[in-house]
């Protein structure tokens, strides 16, 4: 029978194995993504598998930025078009998001209730189903191959988890500080852009960055509702350009992939106790 | 103080002056407007649209015909074909398997994090780098990783010995699946360990040790403290990944297209190929409606069941 400080040790000593290997279980597939984009192709396809590269080579992101064999690339196009389309997305959800999770939050009628929930449901509404009228509307409105038809498309799943981390924060705010600003005279709109606003800035920050990871990851709709190659995002842009039916171009996939990578996990390393906090916020008060 | 009173009636007097007044709820009316015909374009009409669409015929392919009524002809296709059967059943297994595993390995990460633990904030964000991970690039590279030839999967389990020759495990229509799952399994885990580890950190750390001193041993303080306190966060988890999970296209499309053959198409990749390969609108937006009823089904009894009391959003 072991005593309880020793099997206090145990366990704890068994926490950091098991922390350990999912550690490198989590961690080795992404390292071993930067080590192949920085290979030379020789040298990719080995086995054994070089783990660590002997001759390190910025040649293919090289290539996958600037082309190759007198081919421009479409890569920065692509990187461009992934940035407007994540900003716009980004900016309009938080504008939109922000009024309704306050009225939810603050101002509640007998429909509120039930529209949070409709709004929250959508998330169950198959998006390959929304994407054939999305598709067909912006057909007839000739918005395929636009940045607002891709914004708008991305809000369908993007609003309605903005509203729910805002709402999370929204309720956090005590009222009486609202109360005393409407006495004082200030109108309800000014209330919430003076007042509150400031006061739940890391529920912006949170539904920002989060808005801004989804929108950068879509996929689905951006690779139906643009066919022209200068106009898709990133994600089908890569698949477009390195991977064809019978042929995948490995090492200009990661370092392609490497590239995409970076933008979001800069804006993890700078946010990411914004990110927990919001992503936990809504979930947590129950 | 009591200067103040006169001044706060003087400014209430002066919000009654002659300008647009809005009721509380006209002005949160106001405020939701903008969100409401967002969605109302973007997910209303197009659901309605769809819905519409799924008791027609409609082919892209044969646009002379344009869209023709056949009353509950696209559903009745479906529901006789094997093939469509087929896909509810991988449909199921993709989101059991990944939803299973996720939930276990998050939870159990979760449970390990709420220890003590030095350089415990540093782990958690470690360990959310494959959640960050765009999809797209967690498919490419797990198609990478999962190569028959040049793969380190392949490698790394034959060295082990686990497995004696090198599988296929993208092409074999036995393990695709497997693969499939196994990569969103790694993709998707950090959700969970970080939501649970946060409502982990709300249990009063007081019944913790009130439940020790009453001589509760670790499991008992699992089953009686907090899976109870943790049962609402669990809940709305477990549906939330569920739902996502059914929506779940990139991973699968990045990395088989739903092949090979049929082994990996779920509801998600046969709406796309019905749609959007084969341009049969009509039966597109059928599998749609179906899985649309059936998620509606689902939660409204995972509620009921899991939530008991009435779910607070």
């Amino acid at each position: 029978m072991l005593s309880f400080t020793h099997r206090r040790r145990l366990v704890q000593w068994l926490s950091y194995l098991y922390v350990l290997v999912l550690l490198v279980l989590a961690l080795f597939p992404i390292a071993w993504m930067v080590s192949s984009s920085i290979k030379p192709i020789e040298d990719l396809f080995v086995i054994p598998p070089q783990w660590i590269p002997q001759n390190p080579t910025l040649a293919t992101l090289n290539s996958v930025i600037y082309g190759d064999y007198g081919r421009g690339s479409l890569f920065p196009r692509y990187f461009a078009n992934s940035v407007i389309v994540t900003v716009g997305t980004t900016i309009f959800c938080l504008v939109v998001a922000t009024l309704a999770a306050y009225s939810f939050s603050r101002y509640p009628f007998r429909a509120s209730n039930g529209l949070m929930v409709g709004i929250l449901s959508t998330q169950m509404f198959p998006q390959g189903m929304l994407l054939i009228t999305l598709y067909l509307t912006f057909l007839a409105l000739n918005l395929l191959n636009t940045y607002p038809a891709l914004i708008l498309a991305n809000t369908t799943f993007a609003i309605p988890f903005a509203i729910w981390i805002l709402k999370g924060f929204f309720d956090t705010v005590p009222r009486e500080i609202e109360d005393a600003a409407l006495i004082d005279g200030c109108g309800r709109l000014g209330v919430l852009t003076r007042v509150v606003l400031p006061m739940i800035a890391p529920g912006l920050v949170a539904a920002g960055v989060y808005t801004f990871l989804i929108a950068w990851d879509e996929y689905l709709f951006a690779a139906t509702l643009t066919i022209k190659p200068e106009m898709r995002t990133l994600p089908p842009g890569i698949i477009q350009s390195f991977v064809g039916q019978f042929y995948l171009n490995w090492p200009n996939v990661m370092a392609a992939s490497v590239l995409v990578t970076i933008p979001v996990t800069l804006l993890f390393i700078f946010f990411q106790k914004h990110l927990v906090q919001g992503l936990t916020a809504g979930a947590v008060k129950g | 103080m009591s200067a103040i009173k006169p001044a706060s009636v003087q400014r209430s007097t002066v919000a009654v002056r002659p300008r647009l007044m809005l009721t509380n709820t006209q002005f949160s009316i106001l405020l939701l407007l903008p969100a409401l015909l967002t969605l109302v374009f973007t997910v209303l009409y197009p659901l309605l649209r769809g819905i519409y669409l799924s008791f027609h015929s409609y082919s892209l392919v044969d646009l002379a015909s344009g869209i023709q009524w056949v009353g509950l002809d696209n559903f009745k296709t479906l529901l006789s074909s094997s093939a469509y059967r087929s896909v509810w059943g991988t449909t199921l297994i993709f989101v059991a398997g990944s939803v299973g595993g996720q939930f276990l390995v998050g939870f159990m990460t979760a449970l390990v994090l709420n220890q003590d633990l030095a350089q415990r904030n540093l782990f958690r964000g470690l360990l959310l780098m494959p959640w960050i991970v765009p999809t797209v690039v967690s498919a490419l590279l797990w198609k990478w990783i999962f190569n028959q030839q040049y793969g380190i999967f392949n490698y790394v389990l034959h060295s082990l010995g686990i497995i004696s020759s090198f599988k296929a495990w993208i092409g074999d229509p036995s393990l695709a699946l497997f693969s499939v799952t196994l990569a969103n399994i790694w993709k998707g885990f950090p959700f969970h360990m970080i939501v649970l580890l946060a409502a982990l950190q709300t249990i009063p750390v007081d019944i913790v040790e009130a439940a020790i001193i009453d001589g509760a041993t670790a499991l008992q303080r699992f089953r009686y403290v907090v899976l109870p306190h943790l049962r609402y966060i669990i809940m709305i988890d477990l549906l939330i990944s569920i739902i996502w999970t059914f929506q779940s296209f990139t991973t699968i499309w990045t990395m088989t297209e739903g092949g090979p053959v049929t082994a990996t198409t779920t509801l998600a990749i046969s709406i796309y190929r019905t749609a959007f390969q084969a341009f049969d609108i009509g039966m597109g937006a059928a599998i749609g409606t179906i899985w649309l009823v059936a998620m509606l089904i689902f939660s409204v009894l995972f509620v009921r069941l899991l939530g008991g009391t009435r779910v607070e959003l």
